[in-house]
Protein backbone atom coordinates (compact mmCIF):
# COMPACT_ATOMS: atom_id res chain seq x y z
CA UNK A 1 0.00 0.00 0.00
CA UNK A 2 1.30 3.41 -0.98
CA UNK A 3 1.38 6.39 1.32
CA UNK A 4 -2.21 7.75 1.57
CA UNK A 5 -1.19 11.33 0.75
CA UNK A 6 0.37 10.36 -2.56
CA UNK A 7 -2.65 8.12 -3.27
CA UNK A 8 -4.83 11.18 -2.81
CA UNK A 9 -2.63 13.23 -5.16
CA UNK A 10 -2.83 10.47 -7.78
CA UNK A 11 -6.59 10.29 -7.46
CA UNK A 12 -7.15 14.04 -7.81
CA UNK A 13 -4.66 14.52 -10.65
CA UNK A 14 -6.15 11.56 -12.52
CA UNK A 15 -9.48 13.37 -12.49
CA UNK A 16 -7.97 16.65 -13.75
CA UNK A 17 -6.04 14.92 -16.51
CA UNK A 18 -9.11 13.02 -17.70
CA UNK A 19 -11.13 16.22 -17.77
CA UNK A 20 -8.40 18.11 -19.65
CA UNK A 21 -8.14 15.33 -22.22
CA UNK A 22 -11.88 15.40 -22.82
CA UNK A 23 -11.95 19.20 -23.16
CA UNK A 24 -9.11 19.03 -25.70
CA UNK A 25 -11.12 16.44 -27.63
CA UNK A 26 -14.00 18.90 -27.61
CA UNK A 27 -11.72 21.40 -29.35
CA UNK A 28 -10.24 23.55 -26.59
CA UNK A 29 -6.56 24.50 -26.68
CA UNK A 30 -4.24 22.93 -24.08
CA UNK A 31 -4.12 26.10 -21.99
CA UNK A 32 -7.88 26.69 -22.13
CA UNK A 33 -8.59 23.07 -21.27
CA UNK A 34 -6.32 23.21 -18.21
CA UNK A 35 -7.98 26.39 -17.00
CA UNK A 36 -11.50 25.10 -17.57
CA UNK A 37 -10.74 21.74 -15.89
CA UNK A 38 -9.43 23.47 -12.77
CA UNK A 39 -12.42 25.81 -12.72
CA UNK A 40 -14.82 22.89 -12.85
CA UNK A 41 -12.88 21.00 -10.22
CA UNK A 42 -13.03 23.76 -7.62
CA UNK A 43 -10.44 24.76 -5.05
CA UNK A 44 -7.84 21.97 -5.14
CA UNK A 45 -6.19 22.98 -1.85
CA UNK A 46 -9.49 23.03 0.02
CA UNK A 47 -10.60 19.69 -1.39
CA UNK A 48 -7.25 18.10 -0.57
CA UNK A 49 -7.47 19.42 3.02
CA UNK A 50 -11.03 18.12 3.40
CA UNK A 51 -10.03 14.65 2.21
CA UNK A 52 -7.11 14.50 4.66
CA UNK A 53 -9.32 15.69 7.51
CA UNK A 54 -11.84 12.93 6.76
CA UNK A 55 -9.07 10.33 6.76
CA UNK A 56 -7.69 11.56 10.09
CA UNK A 57 -11.13 11.42 11.69
CA UNK A 58 -11.54 7.88 10.39
CA UNK A 59 -8.21 6.83 11.88
CA UNK A 60 -9.16 8.31 15.25
CA UNK A 61 -12.41 6.39 15.21
CA UNK A 62 -10.63 3.15 14.38
CA UNK A 63 -8.23 3.71 17.30
CA UNK A 64 -11.10 4.47 19.65
CA UNK A 65 -12.95 1.34 18.56
CA UNK A 66 -9.79 -0.74 19.11
CA UNK A 67 -9.38 0.74 22.60
CA UNK A 68 -13.00 -0.02 23.51
CA UNK A 69 -12.63 -3.57 22.21
CA UNK A 70 -9.49 -4.03 24.33
CA UNK A 71 -11.34 -2.70 27.36
CA UNK A 72 -14.26 -5.06 26.73
CA UNK A 73 -11.92 -8.04 26.48
CA UNK A 74 -10.20 -7.03 29.72
CA UNK A 75 -13.52 -6.80 31.53
CA UNK A 76 -14.65 -10.18 30.18
CA UNK A 77 -11.31 -11.69 31.19
CA UNK A 78 -11.57 -10.14 34.65
CA UNK A 79 -15.07 -11.47 35.21
CA UNK A 80 -14.02 -14.91 34.01
CA UNK A 81 -11.07 -14.91 36.41
CA UNK A 82 -13.31 -13.84 39.28
CA UNK A 83 -15.86 -16.56 38.56
CA UNK A 84 -13.09 -19.15 38.19
CA UNK A 85 -12.06 -18.57 41.83
CA UNK A 86 -15.45 -18.00 43.43
CA UNK A 87 -14.40 -18.45 47.05
CA UNK A 88 -11.47 -16.11 46.66
CA UNK A 89 -13.60 -13.49 44.84
CA UNK A 90 -16.36 -13.70 47.43
CA UNK A 91 -13.89 -13.04 50.24
CA UNK A 92 -12.36 -10.11 48.34
CA UNK A 93 -15.73 -8.51 47.59
CA UNK A 94 -16.98 -9.12 51.12
CA UNK A 95 -13.81 -7.56 52.57
CA UNK A 96 -14.15 -4.47 50.41
CA UNK A 97 -17.84 -4.17 51.30
CA UNK A 98 -17.09 -4.52 55.03
CA UNK A 99 -14.35 -1.90 54.76
CA UNK A 100 -16.73 0.49 52.98
CA UNK A 101 -19.52 -0.05 55.52
CA UNK A 102 -17.05 0.39 58.37
CA UNK A 103 -15.63 3.61 56.99
CA UNK A 104 -19.11 4.94 56.27
CA UNK A 105 -20.31 4.07 59.78
CA UNK A 106 -17.40 5.59 61.67
CA UNK A 107 -17.04 8.75 59.58
CA UNK A 108 -20.79 9.27 59.43
CA UNK A 109 -21.11 8.84 63.19
CA UNK A 110 -18.28 11.31 63.90
CA UNK A 111 -19.82 13.88 61.54
CA UNK A 112 -23.33 13.54 62.93
CA UNK A 113 -22.04 13.92 66.52
CA UNK A 114 -21.06 17.44 65.62
CA UNK A 115 -24.69 18.57 65.28
CA UNK A 116 -24.53 20.66 68.44
CA UNK A 117 -21.26 22.33 67.48
CA UNK A 118 -22.56 23.03 63.98
CA UNK A 119 -25.68 24.57 65.50
CA UNK A 120 -23.51 26.92 67.57
CA UNK A 121 -21.40 27.87 64.56
CA UNK A 122 -24.48 28.60 62.51
CA UNK A 123 -26.15 30.53 65.29
CA UNK A 124 -23.01 32.68 65.33
CA UNK A 125 -23.38 33.31 61.60
CA UNK A 126 -21.43 30.58 59.78
CA UNK A 127 -22.88 29.82 56.38
CA UNK A 128 -24.11 26.30 55.60
CA UNK A 129 -21.51 25.91 52.88
CA UNK A 130 -18.59 26.79 55.17
CA UNK A 131 -19.81 24.35 57.78
CA UNK A 132 -20.09 21.48 55.31
CA UNK A 133 -16.62 22.18 53.91
CA UNK A 134 -15.17 22.27 57.44
CA UNK A 135 -16.74 18.99 58.51
CA UNK A 136 -15.74 17.16 55.31
CA UNK A 137 -12.17 18.51 55.48
CA UNK A 138 -11.67 17.45 59.07
CA UNK A 139 -13.15 14.02 58.40
CA UNK A 140 -10.53 13.51 55.69
CA UNK A 141 -7.64 13.68 58.20
CA UNK A 142 -8.24 10.24 59.78
CA UNK A 143 -9.24 8.92 56.36
CA UNK A 144 -5.87 9.95 54.88
CA UNK A 145 -4.02 8.43 57.82
CA UNK A 146 -6.03 5.23 57.47
CA UNK A 147 -5.31 5.07 53.77
CA UNK A 148 -1.57 5.44 54.34
CA UNK A 149 -1.64 2.63 56.91
CA UNK A 150 -3.82 0.54 54.62
CA UNK A 151 -1.48 0.89 51.65
CA UNK A 152 1.51 -0.08 53.80
CA UNK A 153 -0.33 -3.08 55.20
CA UNK A 154 -1.50 -4.15 51.76
CA UNK A 155 2.01 -3.87 50.32
CA UNK A 156 3.36 -5.96 53.18
CA UNK A 157 0.63 -8.58 52.76
CA UNK A 158 0.65 -8.63 48.98
CA UNK A 159 3.38 -11.25 48.89
CA UNK A 160 1.01 -13.84 50.34
CA UNK A 161 -1.46 -13.29 47.45
CA UNK A 162 1.07 -13.65 44.67
CA UNK A 163 0.42 -17.38 44.28
CA UNK A 164 -3.34 -16.77 43.82
CA UNK A 165 -3.02 -14.24 40.98
CA UNK A 166 -2.56 -14.69 37.25
CA UNK A 167 -1.77 -11.97 34.76
CA UNK A 168 -1.53 -9.27 37.41
CA UNK A 169 1.01 -8.23 40.06
CA UNK A 170 0.00 -8.45 43.71
CA UNK A 171 1.05 -4.81 44.14
CA UNK A 172 -0.65 -3.59 40.94
CA UNK A 173 -0.73 0.23 41.28
CA UNK A 174 -4.14 0.61 39.55
CA UNK A 175 -5.76 -1.84 41.94
CA UNK A 176 -4.35 0.06 44.91
CA UNK A 177 -5.54 3.35 43.45
CA UNK A 178 -9.01 2.00 42.70
CA UNK A 179 -9.51 0.60 46.20
CA UNK A 180 -8.22 3.81 47.80
CA UNK A 181 -10.47 5.90 45.53
CA UNK A 182 -13.52 3.80 46.40
CA UNK A 183 -12.92 4.15 50.15
CA UNK A 184 -12.20 7.88 49.76
CA UNK A 185 -15.52 8.36 47.95
CA UNK A 186 -17.31 6.42 50.67
CA UNK A 187 -15.67 8.60 53.33
CA UNK A 188 -16.55 11.80 51.45
CA UNK A 189 -20.17 10.75 51.19
CA UNK A 190 -20.21 9.64 54.84
CA UNK A 191 -19.13 13.09 56.05
CA UNK A 192 -20.89 15.20 53.42
CA UNK A 193 -24.37 13.73 53.77
CA UNK A 194 -24.80 14.21 57.57
CA UNK A 195 -23.00 17.58 57.45
CA UNK A 196 -25.39 18.89 54.83
CA UNK A 197 -28.41 17.55 56.71
CA UNK A 198 -27.33 19.21 59.95
CA UNK A 199 -26.46 22.49 58.24
CA UNK A 200 -30.04 22.69 56.97
CA UNK A 201 -31.67 22.22 60.36
CA UNK A 202 -32.67 25.37 62.20
CA UNK A 203 -29.72 26.19 64.54
CA UNK A 204 -32.09 26.62 67.47
CA UNK A 205 -33.35 23.04 67.15
CA UNK A 206 -29.85 21.56 67.32
CA UNK A 207 -28.97 23.81 70.29
CA UNK A 208 -31.94 22.63 72.34
CA UNK A 209 -31.28 19.02 71.39
CA UNK A 210 -27.95 18.95 73.20
CA UNK B 1 -23.48 29.75 -16.19
CA UNK B 2 -25.66 32.14 -14.24
CA UNK B 3 -27.53 29.35 -12.50
CA UNK B 4 -24.41 27.55 -11.30
CA UNK B 5 -24.34 28.70 -7.65
CA UNK B 6 -27.91 27.50 -7.13
CA UNK B 7 -27.06 24.06 -8.42
CA UNK B 8 -24.07 23.96 -6.12
CA UNK B 9 -26.16 24.66 -3.05
CA UNK B 10 -28.74 22.04 -4.00
CA UNK B 11 -25.97 19.56 -4.58
CA UNK B 12 -24.46 19.76 -1.11
CA UNK B 13 -27.21 17.83 0.63
CA UNK B 14 -27.71 15.31 -2.13
CA UNK B 15 -24.16 14.38 -3.12
CA UNK B 16 -24.19 11.19 -1.04
CA UNK B 17 -27.30 9.74 -2.60
CA UNK B 18 -26.16 10.73 -6.11
CA UNK B 19 -22.87 8.90 -5.62
CA UNK B 20 -24.60 5.80 -4.23
CA UNK B 21 -27.02 5.81 -7.15
CA UNK B 22 -24.19 6.13 -9.68
CA UNK B 23 -22.29 3.25 -8.09
CA UNK B 24 -25.38 1.04 -8.05
CA UNK B 25 -24.79 0.68 -11.80
CA UNK B 26 -21.32 -0.77 -11.20
CA UNK B 27 -17.86 0.26 -9.99
CA UNK B 28 -16.56 3.63 -11.16
CA UNK B 29 -13.75 6.11 -10.48
CA UNK B 30 -14.43 9.67 -9.37
CA UNK B 31 -14.19 11.07 -12.87
CA UNK B 32 -16.60 8.46 -14.19
CA UNK B 33 -19.11 9.40 -11.49
CA UNK B 34 -18.83 13.11 -12.35
CA UNK B 35 -19.30 12.40 -16.06
CA UNK B 36 -22.29 10.13 -15.59
CA UNK B 37 -24.04 12.63 -13.32
CA UNK B 38 -23.59 15.42 -15.86
CA UNK B 39 -24.77 13.21 -18.69
CA UNK B 40 -27.88 11.84 -16.95
CA UNK B 41 -28.92 15.17 -15.46
CA UNK B 42 -28.41 16.83 -18.88
CA UNK B 43 -25.83 19.19 -17.34
CA UNK B 44 -28.28 20.39 -14.68
CA UNK B 45 -26.11 18.95 -11.89
CA UNK B 46 -23.05 20.89 -12.95
CA UNK B 47 -21.16 20.93 -9.70
CA UNK B 48 -17.67 21.45 -8.40
CA UNK B 49 -16.29 18.13 -9.51
CA UNK B 50 -13.69 18.11 -6.75
CA UNK B 51 -16.43 18.10 -4.11
CA UNK B 52 -17.08 14.47 -5.03
CA UNK B 53 -13.85 13.34 -3.40
CA UNK B 54 -14.42 14.36 0.24
CA UNK B 55 -17.88 12.81 -0.15
CA UNK B 56 -16.46 9.58 -1.61
CA UNK B 57 -13.96 9.25 1.24
CA UNK B 58 -16.63 9.91 3.84
CA UNK B 59 -18.94 7.30 2.32
CA UNK B 60 -16.07 4.81 2.27
CA UNK B 61 -15.46 5.34 5.98
CA UNK B 62 -19.12 4.75 6.76
CA UNK B 63 -18.76 1.43 4.96
CA UNK B 64 -21.32 2.24 2.26
CA UNK B 65 -18.76 2.06 -0.53
CA UNK B 66 -15.36 0.36 -0.89
CA UNK B 67 -12.43 1.26 -3.10
CA UNK B 68 -9.61 -0.50 -4.88
CA UNK B 69 -6.91 0.67 -7.28
CA UNK B 70 -7.26 -0.58 -10.80
CA UNK B 71 -6.48 0.60 -14.27
CA UNK B 72 -8.74 2.93 -16.18
CA UNK B 73 -10.06 2.66 -19.77
CA UNK B 74 -6.84 4.31 -20.97
CA UNK B 75 -4.60 2.17 -18.73
CA UNK B 76 -3.99 4.79 -16.08
CA UNK B 77 -3.84 3.89 -12.38
CA UNK B 78 -7.22 4.93 -10.98
CA UNK B 79 -9.16 4.39 -7.78
CA UNK B 80 -12.42 2.55 -8.38
CA UNK B 81 -15.31 2.71 -5.96
CA UNK B 82 -18.07 0.16 -5.63
CA UNK B 83 -21.23 -0.14 -3.55
CA UNK B 84 -21.16 -2.44 -0.50
CA UNK B 85 -24.27 -4.35 0.70
CA UNK B 86 -24.63 -1.72 3.45
CA UNK B 87 -24.49 0.93 0.73
CA UNK B 88 -27.29 -0.75 -1.21
CA UNK B 89 -29.57 -0.52 1.84
CA UNK B 90 -28.50 3.09 2.45
CA UNK B 91 -29.33 3.98 -1.16
CA UNK B 92 -32.83 2.52 -0.76
CA UNK B 93 -33.41 4.52 2.42
CA UNK B 94 -32.04 7.77 1.04
CA UNK B 95 -33.74 7.62 -2.32
CA UNK B 96 -37.16 7.02 -0.79
CA UNK B 97 -36.55 9.94 1.60
CA UNK B 98 -35.57 12.15 -1.35
CA UNK B 99 -38.63 11.15 -3.36
CA UNK B 100 -40.94 11.95 -0.45
CA UNK B 101 -39.17 15.28 0.01
CA UNK B 102 -39.33 16.29 -3.63
CA UNK B 103 -43.02 15.29 -3.89
CA UNK B 104 -43.79 17.43 -0.84
CA UNK B 105 -41.81 20.36 -2.28
CA UNK B 106 -43.67 19.96 -5.57
CA UNK B 107 -47.06 20.01 -3.85
CA UNK B 108 -46.19 23.19 -1.98
CA UNK B 109 -44.72 24.98 -4.98
CA UNK B 110 -47.61 23.96 -7.26
CA UNK B 111 -50.28 25.01 -4.78
CA UNK B 112 -52.66 27.66 -6.14
CA UNK B 113 -51.72 31.13 -5.04
CA UNK B 114 -55.17 32.23 -3.95
CA UNK B 115 -56.71 30.63 -0.92
CA UNK B 116 -60.34 29.58 -1.00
Amino acid sequence: MKDPDSDLEDELSFHLEMRIRELIDEGLSDAEAGKEARRRFGDLCRIRAQCRQIRREGETQVKRAAYLEQLRQDVVYGIRQLSAARGFSAIAILTLALASIGVYGVIGYLASRRAHEIGVRMALGARARDVVVLVVKQAMIPVAAGMALGVMGALAGAGFLESQLFGIQANDPWTFLAVAALLAIVALAASYIPARRISRVDPKASLYQA
Amino acid sequence: MGNEPQNLELFKGSVDVLILKTLSRGPAHGYGIARWLLQVSKDALRIEEGALYPALHRLEQRGWIASAWGSSENNRRARFYRLTPKGVKQLERESSAWRRFSRAMGRVLDAPEEIG
